[in-house]
Protein backbone atom coordinates (compact mmCIF):
# COMPACT_ATOMS: atom_id res chain seq x y z
CA UNK A 1 0.00 0.00 0.00
CA UNK A 2 1.35 3.60 -0.89
CA UNK A 3 1.64 5.91 1.42
CA UNK A 4 -0.94 8.59 1.35
CA UNK A 5 -0.38 10.35 4.34
CA UNK A 6 -0.15 14.31 3.96
CA UNK A 7 0.77 16.95 6.83
CA UNK A 8 -0.61 20.72 6.41
CA UNK A 9 0.81 22.45 9.33
CA UNK A 10 -0.04 20.32 12.83
CA UNK A 11 -2.75 18.62 10.29
CA UNK A 12 -2.35 14.97 9.63
CA UNK A 13 -4.65 13.43 6.66
CA UNK A 14 -4.83 9.66 6.00
CA UNK A 15 -5.01 11.19 2.39
CA UNK A 16 -5.25 13.94 0.12
CA UNK A 17 -9.19 14.39 -0.35
CA UNK A 18 -10.60 16.63 1.46
CA UNK A 19 -14.32 17.81 0.58
CA UNK A 20 -14.74 21.52 -0.10
CA UNK A 21 -17.21 24.14 1.87
CA UNK A 22 -20.71 24.73 1.32
CA UNK A 23 -20.76 21.55 -0.75
CA UNK A 24 -20.81 18.97 2.16
CA UNK A 25 -22.61 20.59 4.92
CA UNK A 26 -21.74 19.94 7.74
CA UNK A 27 -20.56 16.17 7.37
CA UNK A 28 -23.65 14.19 9.13
CA UNK A 29 -25.81 15.08 5.60
CA UNK A 30 -23.19 12.49 3.80
CA UNK A 31 -22.92 9.86 7.39
CA UNK A 32 -24.74 7.47 4.67
CA UNK A 33 -23.09 8.25 1.43
CA UNK A 34 -19.34 7.67 2.31
CA UNK A 35 -17.01 6.45 5.34
CA UNK A 36 -15.84 9.92 7.09
CA UNK A 37 -12.59 8.09 8.06
CA UNK A 38 -11.81 7.07 4.75
CA UNK A 39 -11.24 10.38 3.13
CA UNK A 40 -8.59 13.09 4.12
CA UNK A 41 -10.84 15.58 5.97
CA UNK A 42 -14.31 17.55 5.58
CA UNK A 43 -14.68 21.72 5.49
CA UNK A 44 -17.82 22.57 7.00
CA UNK A 45 -19.92 25.09 5.56
CA UNK A 46 -18.73 28.58 6.41
CA UNK A 47 -19.97 29.54 9.62
CA UNK A 48 -19.91 33.48 11.20
CA UNK A 49 -20.93 34.08 14.60
CA UNK A 50 -24.53 34.25 13.87
CA UNK A 51 -26.88 32.29 12.19
CA UNK A 52 -27.63 33.57 8.53
CA UNK A 53 -30.36 32.90 6.02
CA UNK A 54 -28.33 33.92 3.01
CA UNK A 55 -29.32 35.80 -0.37
CA UNK A 56 -33.22 35.54 -2.06
CA UNK A 57 -34.13 33.31 -4.71
CA UNK A 58 -33.11 32.24 -7.19
CA UNK A 59 -29.35 31.66 -5.84
CA UNK A 60 -28.50 28.88 -8.35
CA UNK A 61 -28.14 27.90 -11.97
CA UNK A 62 -26.44 25.32 -14.21
CA UNK A 63 -23.80 26.63 -16.60
CA UNK A 64 -21.44 24.51 -19.39
CA UNK A 65 -19.78 22.10 -17.26
CA UNK A 66 -20.23 24.16 -14.14
CA UNK A 67 -23.03 26.14 -11.71
CA UNK A 68 -23.11 29.78 -10.33
CA UNK A 69 -23.88 29.82 -6.78
CA UNK A 70 -25.30 32.83 -4.85
CA UNK A 71 -26.40 31.35 -1.55
CA UNK A 72 -25.14 34.15 0.80
CA UNK A 73 -22.84 32.49 3.34
CA UNK A 74 -26.68 30.76 4.86
CA UNK A 75 -25.35 28.97 7.71
CA UNK A 76 -26.87 27.98 11.27
CA UNK A 77 -24.21 30.19 13.38
CA UNK A 78 -20.99 28.64 15.34
CA UNK A 79 -23.85 28.38 18.10
CA UNK A 80 -25.88 25.76 16.58
CA UNK A 81 -22.75 24.19 15.43
CA UNK A 82 -21.44 23.72 18.37
CA UNK A 83 -24.78 22.48 20.58
CA UNK A 84 -25.79 20.41 17.80
CA UNK A 85 -23.73 19.35 14.78
CA UNK A 86 -20.09 19.08 16.48
CA UNK A 87 -21.25 16.38 18.91
CA UNK A 88 -22.57 13.90 16.10
CA UNK A 89 -19.91 14.79 14.13
CA UNK A 90 -17.27 13.88 16.92
CA UNK A 91 -18.94 10.06 16.49
CA UNK A 92 -18.04 10.22 13.03
CA UNK A 93 -14.27 9.83 13.48
CA UNK A 94 -14.01 12.63 10.71
CA UNK A 95 -11.34 15.04 10.34
CA UNK A 96 -12.93 18.81 10.41
CA UNK A 97 -11.56 21.93 9.06
CA UNK A 98 -14.05 24.41 10.20
CA UNK A 99 -14.25 27.27 7.52
CA UNK A 100 -15.58 30.63 8.82
CA UNK A 101 -15.76 34.46 8.02
CA UNK A 102 -16.56 37.72 9.99
CA UNK A 103 -18.14 41.22 8.57
CA UNK A 104 -15.56 42.92 10.64
CA UNK A 105 -12.21 41.43 11.65
CA UNK A 106 -13.34 41.01 15.71
CA UNK A 107 -16.02 39.02 14.09
CA UNK A 108 -12.98 36.78 12.09
CA UNK A 109 -11.13 36.69 15.51
CA UNK A 110 -14.26 35.70 17.21
CA UNK A 111 -15.02 32.77 15.12
CA UNK A 112 -12.01 31.58 15.00
CA UNK A 113 -11.27 32.17 18.52
CA UNK A 114 -14.67 29.93 19.57
CA UNK A 115 -13.70 27.15 16.76
CA UNK A 116 -10.29 26.87 17.69
CA UNK A 117 -11.63 26.12 21.45
CA UNK A 118 -14.52 23.13 20.57
CA UNK A 119 -13.10 19.74 20.31
CA UNK A 120 -13.54 17.54 16.86
CA UNK A 121 -12.27 20.89 15.22
CA UNK A 122 -9.09 19.89 13.53
CA UNK A 123 -8.23 23.03 11.24
CA UNK A 124 -9.60 26.17 10.66
CA UNK A 125 -10.06 27.52 7.42
CA UNK A 126 -10.78 31.04 6.46
CA UNK A 127 -12.86 32.60 4.05
CA UNK A 128 -11.37 35.92 2.72
CA UNK A 129 -13.95 36.61 0.22
CA UNK A 130 -16.46 38.08 2.11
CA UNK A 131 -17.42 42.02 2.40
CA UNK A 132 -16.07 44.12 4.83
CA UNK A 133 -18.82 45.93 6.40
CA UNK A 134 -16.04 48.53 7.70
CA UNK A 135 -14.51 49.00 4.64
CA UNK A 136 -17.13 49.86 2.63
CA UNK A 137 -17.51 46.50 1.49
CA UNK A 138 -14.58 45.61 -0.26
CA UNK A 139 -13.75 41.92 0.13
CA UNK A 140 -11.15 41.25 3.35
CA UNK A 141 -8.76 39.05 0.55
CA UNK A 142 -9.19 41.37 -1.96
CA UNK A 143 -5.83 43.80 -0.05
CA UNK A 144 -2.91 41.99 0.27
CA UNK A 145 -2.07 44.56 3.00
CA UNK A 146 -4.82 44.16 4.19
CA UNK A 147 -4.92 39.86 3.82
CA UNK A 148 -1.99 39.53 5.79
CA UNK A 149 -2.99 41.72 9.07
CA UNK A 150 -5.91 39.45 9.39
CA UNK A 151 -3.80 35.83 8.83
CA UNK A 152 -1.91 37.47 11.68
CA UNK A 153 -4.17 38.83 13.97
CA UNK A 154 -5.93 35.18 13.30
CA UNK A 155 -2.96 33.31 13.01
CA UNK A 156 -1.85 34.86 16.90
CA UNK A 157 -5.03 34.44 18.66
CA UNK A 158 -5.67 30.18 17.86
CA UNK A 159 -3.56 27.82 18.30
CA UNK A 160 -4.85 25.26 15.55
CA UNK A 161 -3.80 24.90 11.53
CA UNK A 162 -4.84 28.01 10.04
CA UNK A 163 -5.45 27.43 6.38
CA UNK A 164 -6.59 30.53 4.16
CA UNK A 165 -8.75 30.02 1.35
CA UNK A 166 -8.21 32.61 -1.39
CA UNK A 167 -10.18 34.25 -3.97
CA UNK A 168 -9.44 33.71 -7.60
CA UNK A 169 -11.38 37.55 -8.44
CA UNK A 170 -8.02 38.73 -8.60
CA UNK A 171 -4.89 40.36 -11.27
CA UNK A 172 -2.47 37.79 -9.72
CA UNK A 173 -2.88 35.58 -6.61
CA UNK A 174 0.86 35.49 -5.89
CA UNK A 175 0.84 38.32 -3.69
CA UNK A 176 -2.22 37.03 -1.94
CA UNK A 177 -0.35 33.79 -1.53
CA UNK A 178 2.54 35.67 0.05
CA UNK A 179 0.45 37.84 2.59
CA UNK A 180 -0.96 34.58 4.02
CA UNK A 181 2.43 33.37 4.10
CA UNK A 182 4.15 36.46 5.43
CA UNK A 183 1.43 36.68 8.13
CA UNK A 184 1.80 33.40 9.42
CA UNK A 185 -0.97 31.16 7.60
CA UNK A 186 0.18 27.39 7.86
CA UNK A 187 -1.74 27.01 4.60
CA UNK A 188 -3.37 27.87 1.39
CA UNK A 189 -6.21 26.46 -0.62
CA UNK A 190 -7.51 28.04 -3.42
CA UNK A 191 -9.31 28.84 -5.52
CA UNK A 192 -12.38 30.03 -4.74
CA UNK A 193 -15.67 30.25 -6.72
CA UNK A 194 -14.98 32.75 -10.12
CA UNK A 195 -17.12 35.60 -10.33
CA UNK A 196 -19.76 34.71 -13.13
CA UNK A 197 -22.99 36.16 -14.55
CA UNK A 198 -25.90 33.97 -16.47
CA UNK A 199 -28.52 35.23 -18.41
CA UNK A 200 -32.57 33.99 -19.49
CA UNK A 201 -32.52 34.98 -22.64
CA UNK A 202 -36.21 34.15 -22.68
CA UNK A 203 -37.18 36.61 -19.64
CA UNK A 204 -33.88 38.77 -20.13
CA UNK A 205 -33.33 38.44 -16.33
CA UNK A 206 -30.25 37.17 -14.51
CA UNK A 207 -30.40 33.63 -13.70
CA UNK A 208 -29.70 34.36 -10.26
CA UNK A 209 -31.08 37.23 -8.23
CA UNK A 210 -28.34 38.87 -6.78
CA UNK A 211 -27.06 39.19 -10.80
CA UNK A 212 -23.46 37.89 -9.97
CA UNK A 213 -22.62 34.40 -8.20
CA UNK A 214 -19.46 32.28 -7.85
CA UNK A 215 -19.19 29.93 -10.95
CA UNK A 216 -17.87 26.48 -9.47
CA UNK A 217 -17.49 23.03 -11.23
CA UNK A 218 -15.51 21.49 -14.42
CA UNK A 219 -15.36 24.23 -16.28
CA UNK A 220 -12.93 26.47 -13.72
CA UNK A 221 -10.61 23.41 -13.31
CA UNK A 222 -7.54 24.76 -16.13
CA UNK A 223 -7.80 28.20 -14.27
CA UNK A 224 -7.56 26.77 -10.74
CA UNK A 225 -4.38 24.83 -11.64
CA UNK A 226 -2.68 27.43 -13.11
CA UNK A 227 -3.20 29.53 -9.82
CA UNK A 228 -2.57 26.76 -7.77
CA UNK A 229 0.91 26.07 -9.62
CA UNK A 230 1.44 29.90 -9.61
CA UNK A 231 1.20 29.54 -5.58
CA UNK A 232 2.61 26.52 -4.94
CA UNK A 233 5.68 28.37 -6.83
CA UNK A 234 5.44 31.43 -4.44
CA UNK A 235 5.26 30.40 -0.87
CA UNK A 236 7.17 27.33 1.09
CA UNK A 237 3.92 26.78 3.22
CA UNK A 238 1.70 23.93 1.71
CA UNK A 239 -1.17 24.68 -0.86
CA UNK A 240 -4.66 22.87 -0.85
CA UNK A 241 -6.04 22.65 -4.91
CA UNK A 242 -9.55 23.18 -5.24
CA UNK A 243 -11.63 23.39 -8.83
CA UNK A 244 -13.90 20.99 -10.61
CA UNK A 245 -12.20 18.03 -9.62
CA UNK A 246 -14.22 14.96 -11.01
CA UNK A 247 -11.45 12.34 -11.50
CA UNK A 248 -8.63 10.87 -10.62
CA UNK A 249 -6.94 12.48 -13.45
CA UNK A 250 -8.14 15.76 -12.36
CA UNK A 251 -7.05 14.91 -8.44
CA UNK A 252 -3.22 14.62 -10.09
CA UNK A 253 -2.89 17.82 -11.93
CA UNK A 254 -3.25 19.92 -8.88
CA UNK A 255 -0.43 17.18 -6.92
CA UNK A 256 1.53 17.44 -9.94
CA UNK A 257 1.39 21.27 -10.04
CA UNK A 258 2.58 21.43 -6.45
CA UNK A 259 -0.96 20.99 -4.22
CA UNK A 260 -0.25 18.68 -1.08
CA UNK A 261 -3.82 17.92 -0.91
CA UNK A 262 -6.85 19.15 -2.94
CA UNK A 263 -10.61 19.68 -2.23
CA UNK A 264 -13.45 18.17 -4.25
CA UNK A 265 -16.82 20.98 -4.31
CA UNK A 266 -19.24 20.88 -6.37
CA UNK A 267 -18.95 17.18 -7.76
CA UNK A 268 -20.25 16.24 -4.19
CA UNK A 269 -23.92 17.17 -5.43
CA UNK A 270 -23.62 15.43 -8.20
CA UNK A 271 -22.19 11.97 -6.99
CA UNK A 272 -22.26 12.11 -2.86
CA UNK A 273 -19.82 9.75 -2.59
CA UNK A 274 -17.15 10.87 -5.03
CA UNK A 275 -13.90 11.78 -2.16
CA UNK A 276 -13.90 8.01 -1.74
CA UNK A 277 -13.69 7.17 -4.56
CA UNK A 278 -11.19 9.35 -5.60
CA UNK A 279 -9.23 8.45 -2.47
CA UNK A 280 -9.42 4.83 -3.51
CA UNK A 281 -8.62 5.24 -7.10
CA UNK A 282 -5.69 7.00 -5.88
CA UNK A 283 -4.46 4.22 -3.58
CA UNK A 284 -4.78 1.77 -6.65
CA UNK A 285 -3.12 3.99 -9.15
CA UNK A 286 -0.01 4.34 -6.87
CA UNK A 287 0.17 0.88 -6.82
CA UNK A 288 -0.43 0.39 -10.26
CA UNK A 289 2.19 3.09 -11.15
CA UNK A 290 4.73 1.65 -8.28
CA UNK A 291 4.56 5.06 -6.19
CA UNK A 292 5.16 4.19 -2.58
CA UNK A 293 4.53 7.73 -1.46
CA UNK A 294 2.54 10.28 -2.67
CA UNK A 295 4.79 12.80 -2.11
CA UNK A 296 6.89 11.43 -4.91
CA UNK A 297 3.76 12.94 -7.27
CA UNK A 298 3.47 16.18 -5.50
CA UNK A 299 5.09 19.15 -7.51
CA UNK A 300 6.62 16.88 -9.75
CA UNK A 301 5.41 19.00 -12.68
CA UNK A 302 8.24 18.92 -15.51
CA UNK A 303 8.29 21.62 -17.36
CA UNK A 304 11.93 21.68 -19.81
CA UNK B 1 -26.91 4.25 -8.35
CA UNK B 2 -27.58 2.86 -12.02
CA UNK B 3 -31.23 2.14 -12.90
CA UNK B 4 -32.10 0.36 -16.26
CA UNK B 5 -34.78 1.99 -18.24
CA UNK B 6 -38.12 -0.28 -18.81
CA UNK B 7 -39.84 2.54 -20.64
CA UNK B 8 -40.04 6.27 -22.15
CA UNK B 9 -42.72 6.79 -23.97
CA UNK B 10 -43.36 10.21 -25.83
CA UNK B 11 -47.21 10.50 -23.98
CA UNK B 12 -47.76 14.06 -25.02
CA UNK B 13 -45.99 16.93 -26.98
CA UNK B 14 -42.80 17.76 -25.11
CA UNK B 15 -43.66 15.15 -22.05
CA UNK B 16 -42.44 11.71 -21.42
CA UNK B 17 -43.51 9.05 -19.06
CA UNK B 18 -40.21 7.05 -17.66
CA UNK B 19 -40.17 3.42 -16.14
CA UNK B 20 -37.21 2.43 -14.49
CA UNK B 21 -35.77 -0.64 -12.24
CA UNK B 22 -35.25 1.17 -8.97
CA UNK B 23 -31.95 0.25 -6.97
CA UNK B 24 -34.23 1.47 -3.93
CA UNK B 25 -36.84 -0.41 -1.96
CA UNK B 26 -39.84 1.88 -2.57
CA UNK B 27 -40.62 5.78 -2.45
CA UNK B 28 -43.89 7.62 -1.29
CA UNK B 29 -45.97 10.08 -2.95
CA UNK B 30 -44.37 13.40 -3.04
CA UNK B 31 -41.00 12.14 -3.02
CA UNK B 32 -38.92 12.83 -5.84
CA UNK B 33 -35.39 10.96 -7.23
CA UNK B 34 -32.20 12.96 -8.32
CA UNK B 35 -31.71 11.83 -12.02
CA UNK B 36 -27.93 12.05 -13.57
CA UNK B 37 -28.53 11.45 -17.69
CA UNK B 38 -25.17 10.89 -18.71
CA UNK B 39 -21.70 10.25 -17.10
CA UNK B 40 -20.12 13.55 -19.00
CA UNK B 41 -19.74 16.45 -17.52
CA UNK B 42 -22.47 19.04 -19.39
CA UNK B 43 -25.22 18.75 -18.14
CA UNK B 44 -23.25 18.51 -14.82
CA UNK B 45 -26.14 18.67 -11.97
CA UNK B 46 -28.85 15.75 -11.86
CA UNK B 47 -32.52 16.61 -12.60
CA UNK B 48 -35.28 16.67 -9.57
CA UNK B 49 -38.49 14.53 -10.76
CA UNK B 50 -41.56 13.44 -8.60
CA UNK B 51 -42.25 9.89 -8.50
CA UNK B 52 -45.51 9.56 -10.13
CA UNK B 53 -45.25 5.53 -9.19
CA UNK B 54 -43.38 2.68 -7.49
CA UNK B 55 -44.82 -1.31 -7.89
CA UNK B 56 -42.67 -4.39 -7.61
CA UNK B 57 -39.00 -2.33 -7.64
CA UNK B 58 -40.02 -0.34 -10.55
CA UNK B 59 -40.25 3.45 -10.39
CA UNK B 60 -42.29 5.85 -12.82
CA UNK B 61 -42.17 9.37 -13.39
CA UNK B 62 -42.80 11.85 -15.78
CA UNK B 63 -40.97 14.75 -17.27
CA UNK B 64 -41.42 17.53 -19.67
CA UNK B 65 -39.05 18.31 -22.21
CA UNK B 66 -37.22 21.39 -21.23
CA UNK B 67 -33.45 21.90 -21.63
CA UNK B 68 -30.52 19.67 -22.91
CA UNK B 69 -30.91 17.33 -19.86
CA UNK B 70 -34.55 16.14 -20.20
CA UNK B 71 -33.74 15.95 -24.18
CA UNK B 72 -31.31 14.16 -23.55
CA UNK B 73 -33.20 11.63 -21.50
CA UNK B 74 -36.12 11.48 -23.95
CA UNK B 75 -33.67 10.14 -26.57
CA UNK B 76 -32.85 7.07 -24.37
CA UNK B 77 -34.52 3.59 -25.09
CA UNK B 78 -35.43 0.54 -23.25
CA UNK B 79 -32.25 -1.19 -21.62
CA UNK B 80 -30.30 1.91 -21.29
CA UNK B 81 -28.78 3.00 -18.15
CA UNK B 82 -28.96 6.14 -16.10
CA UNK B 83 -28.54 7.02 -12.92
CA UNK B 84 -30.98 7.50 -10.45
CA UNK B 85 -30.31 8.84 -5.97
CA UNK B 86 -33.40 8.77 -3.96
CA UNK B 87 -35.61 9.27 -3.11
CA UNK B 88 -35.77 12.19 -1.18
CA UNK B 89 -37.99 14.46 0.15
CA UNK B 90 -41.38 14.34 2.37
CA UNK B 91 -44.47 12.93 1.45
CA UNK B 92 -48.35 13.56 1.10
CA UNK B 93 -49.71 12.87 4.46
CA UNK B 94 -53.47 13.59 4.59
CA UNK B 95 -55.24 12.81 7.89
CA UNK B 96 -57.14 9.85 8.28
CA UNK B 97 -59.97 11.80 8.96
CA UNK B 98 -60.22 13.92 5.26
CA UNK B 99 -63.03 12.25 3.69
CA UNK B 100 -63.26 14.51 0.60
CA UNK B 101 -59.51 14.83 -1.20
CA UNK B 102 -58.92 18.01 -3.65
CA UNK B 103 -55.98 16.90 -6.03
CA UNK B 104 -55.00 20.27 -8.25
CA UNK B 105 -52.13 19.57 -10.41
CA UNK B 106 -50.43 22.01 -13.30
CA UNK B 107 -48.92 20.90 -16.01
CA UNK B 108 -45.87 18.26 -14.74
CA UNK B 109 -47.22 18.70 -11.10
CA UNK B 110 -49.95 16.21 -11.53
CA UNK B 111 -47.16 13.53 -11.22
CA UNK B 112 -47.21 12.69 -7.34
CA UNK B 113 -50.74 13.63 -7.22
CA UNK B 114 -51.47 10.62 -9.77
CA UNK B 115 -49.32 8.69 -7.57
CA UNK B 116 -50.89 9.33 -4.44
CA UNK B 117 -54.38 9.03 -6.04
CA UNK B 118 -53.17 4.79 -7.44
CA UNK B 119 -51.89 4.39 -3.80
CA UNK B 120 -55.09 5.51 -2.53
CA UNK B 121 -57.65 3.80 -4.42
CA UNK B 122 -60.42 3.41 -1.65
CA UNK B 123 -59.93 7.25 -0.59
CA UNK B 124 -62.83 9.82 -2.42
CA UNK B 125 -60.68 12.41 -4.58
CA UNK B 126 -61.46 14.21 -7.61
CA UNK B 127 -58.90 16.14 -9.40
CA UNK B 128 -58.40 19.65 -10.93
CA UNK B 129 -55.79 19.54 -13.93
CA UNK B 130 -54.46 22.56 -15.75
CA UNK B 131 -52.10 23.17 -18.55
CA UNK B 132 -51.13 25.54 -20.97
CA UNK B 133 -52.92 23.74 -23.56
CA UNK B 134 -54.31 20.45 -24.26
CA UNK B 135 -50.78 18.70 -24.72
CA UNK B 136 -49.92 19.94 -21.03
CA UNK B 137 -52.83 17.98 -19.82
CA UNK B 138 -51.26 14.43 -18.33
CA UNK B 139 -53.15 11.49 -17.43
CA UNK B 140 -56.47 12.76 -16.49
CA UNK B 141 -58.04 9.20 -17.64
CA UNK B 142 -55.81 7.52 -14.32
CA UNK B 143 -58.08 9.46 -11.97
CA UNK B 144 -61.49 8.52 -11.57
CA UNK B 145 -63.29 11.98 -11.34
CA UNK B 146 -61.24 15.05 -13.03
CA UNK B 147 -61.83 18.34 -14.74
CA UNK B 148 -59.80 20.16 -16.90
CA UNK B 149 -58.46 23.37 -17.52
CA UNK B 150 -56.41 24.99 -20.33
CA UNK B 151 -55.42 28.54 -20.75
CA UNK B 152 -56.12 28.18 -24.77
CA UNK B 153 -59.61 26.24 -24.38
CA UNK B 154 -58.24 23.44 -26.28
CA UNK B 155 -59.30 20.82 -23.60
CA UNK B 156 -61.85 21.17 -20.48
CA UNK B 157 -62.80 24.70 -19.60
CA UNK B 158 -60.86 27.83 -20.78
CA UNK B 159 -58.39 29.28 -18.33
CA UNK B 160 -56.76 28.99 -15.04
CA UNK B 161 -57.40 25.39 -13.54
CA UNK B 162 -58.30 27.31 -10.32
CA UNK B 163 -62.12 28.37 -11.88
CA UNK B 164 -63.12 24.55 -11.86
CA UNK B 165 -61.91 24.66 -7.97
CA UNK B 166 -63.45 27.68 -6.92
CA UNK B 167 -66.99 26.82 -8.88
CA UNK B 168 -66.97 23.27 -7.43
CA UNK B 169 -69.21 22.96 -3.65
CA UNK B 170 -66.69 20.91 -2.28
CA UNK B 171 -64.37 23.20 -0.89
CA UNK B 172 -67.21 24.01 1.14
CA UNK B 173 -67.76 20.65 2.31
CA UNK B 174 -67.11 19.06 5.53
CA UNK B 175 -64.17 17.18 5.68
CA UNK B 176 -62.50 18.30 2.66
CA UNK B 177 -58.64 18.31 2.43
CA UNK B 178 -56.32 19.48 -0.83
CA UNK B 179 -52.98 18.27 -2.02
CA UNK B 180 -51.39 20.46 -4.90
CA UNK B 181 -48.47 20.48 -7.03
CA UNK B 182 -47.42 22.57 -9.45
CA UNK B 183 -45.89 26.33 -10.65
CA UNK B 184 -45.02 28.49 -7.91
CA UNK B 185 -48.18 31.12 -9.47
CA UNK B 186 -50.81 28.45 -9.65
CA UNK B 187 -49.75 26.98 -5.38
CA UNK B 188 -49.86 30.68 -4.34
CA UNK B 189 -53.47 30.61 -5.86
CA UNK B 190 -54.70 28.06 -4.44
CA UNK B 191 -53.14 28.66 -1.10
CA UNK B 192 -55.06 31.83 -0.84
CA UNK B 193 -58.29 29.75 -1.91
CA UNK B 194 -57.35 27.16 0.91
CA UNK B 195 -56.54 29.98 3.50
CA UNK B 196 -60.05 31.52 2.49
CA UNK B 197 -62.55 28.85 1.79
CA UNK B 198 -60.86 27.29 5.50
CA UNK B 199 -59.42 24.39 3.83
CA UNK B 200 -56.80 22.22 4.79
CA UNK B 201 -54.07 20.61 2.57
CA UNK B 202 -50.35 20.22 1.60
CA UNK B 203 -48.68 22.00 -1.60
CA UNK B 204 -45.54 20.29 -3.41
CA UNK B 205 -43.21 22.69 -4.51
CA UNK B 206 -41.01 22.84 -7.31
CA UNK B 207 -37.55 23.83 -7.81
CA UNK B 208 -34.25 23.98 -9.26
CA UNK B 209 -32.19 21.89 -7.13
CA UNK B 210 -28.37 21.01 -7.21
CA UNK B 211 -28.05 18.29 -5.01
CA UNK B 212 -31.80 17.56 -3.54
CA UNK B 213 -30.18 16.15 -0.35
CA UNK B 214 -29.49 19.10 1.81
CA UNK B 215 -26.26 20.48 1.20
CA UNK B 216 -25.95 22.81 -1.54
CA UNK B 217 -29.05 25.46 -0.34
CA UNK B 218 -30.32 26.60 -3.53
CA UNK B 219 -33.93 25.36 -2.90
CA UNK B 220 -34.60 27.52 0.20
CA UNK B 221 -38.34 28.76 0.69
CA UNK B 222 -39.58 30.94 3.59
CA UNK B 223 -41.96 29.48 5.71
CA UNK B 224 -43.69 30.58 8.79
CA UNK B 225 -41.31 28.09 10.30
CA UNK B 226 -38.16 30.39 9.01
CA UNK B 227 -36.06 29.50 5.85
CA UNK B 228 -36.53 25.57 4.54
CA UNK B 229 -34.89 23.44 2.36
CA UNK B 230 -37.10 22.27 -0.45
CA UNK B 231 -35.31 19.00 -0.26
CA UNK B 232 -35.33 17.64 2.77
CA UNK B 233 -37.55 19.90 4.79
CA UNK B 234 -40.19 19.54 1.49
CA UNK B 235 -41.08 19.63 -0.80
CA UNK B 236 -44.36 19.37 0.19
CA UNK B 237 -45.35 22.10 2.88
CA UNK B 238 -48.93 22.93 4.59
CA UNK B 239 -51.37 25.58 3.59
CA UNK B 240 -50.89 28.67 4.62
CA UNK B 241 -47.05 27.70 5.59
CA UNK B 242 -45.27 29.21 2.66
CA UNK B 243 -44.12 33.33 2.57
CA UNK B 244 -44.46 33.81 -1.17
CA UNK B 245 -42.56 35.58 -2.48
CA UNK B 246 -43.38 39.17 -4.36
Amino acid sequence: MANLKVVIGTLELVNPVISASGTFGYGLEFVDKLDLRRIGAFATKGLSLNKRDGNPMPRICETPSGMINSIGLENVGIDVFEMEKLPEIRKTGAKVIANFFGETEDEYLEAARRLDAMEGVHALEMNVSCPNVEKGGIEFGSDPAFLEKLTSLVRKAIRKPLIVKLSPNVADIRPFARAVENGGGDAISAINTLKGMSVDTATRRPRIKRVFGGLSGPAIRPVAVRMVYECARTVKIPVIGIGGIASLEDMLEFLIVGAVAVQVGTMNFVEPGICQRLAEELSVWCEKERIADIREIIGSLKTD
Amino acid sequence: MKAEIISNSHVARGYFDMKFAAAFDGAEPGQFVMIRVTGSMDPLLRRPMSVAGFENGICRVIYKVVGRGTQLLSAKNPGDSIDVLGPFGNAFSPPDTAENILLVGGGIGIAPLLYWHLRNPGRKATAFIGGAASNDILCADEFKHSTIATMDGSAGVRGLVTSPLLETGLLREKGTYLLACGPKGMLKAVDGICIQHGVSGELSLEERMGCGFGVCLGCVVDTSGGRKRMCVDGPVFGVGSVKWQT
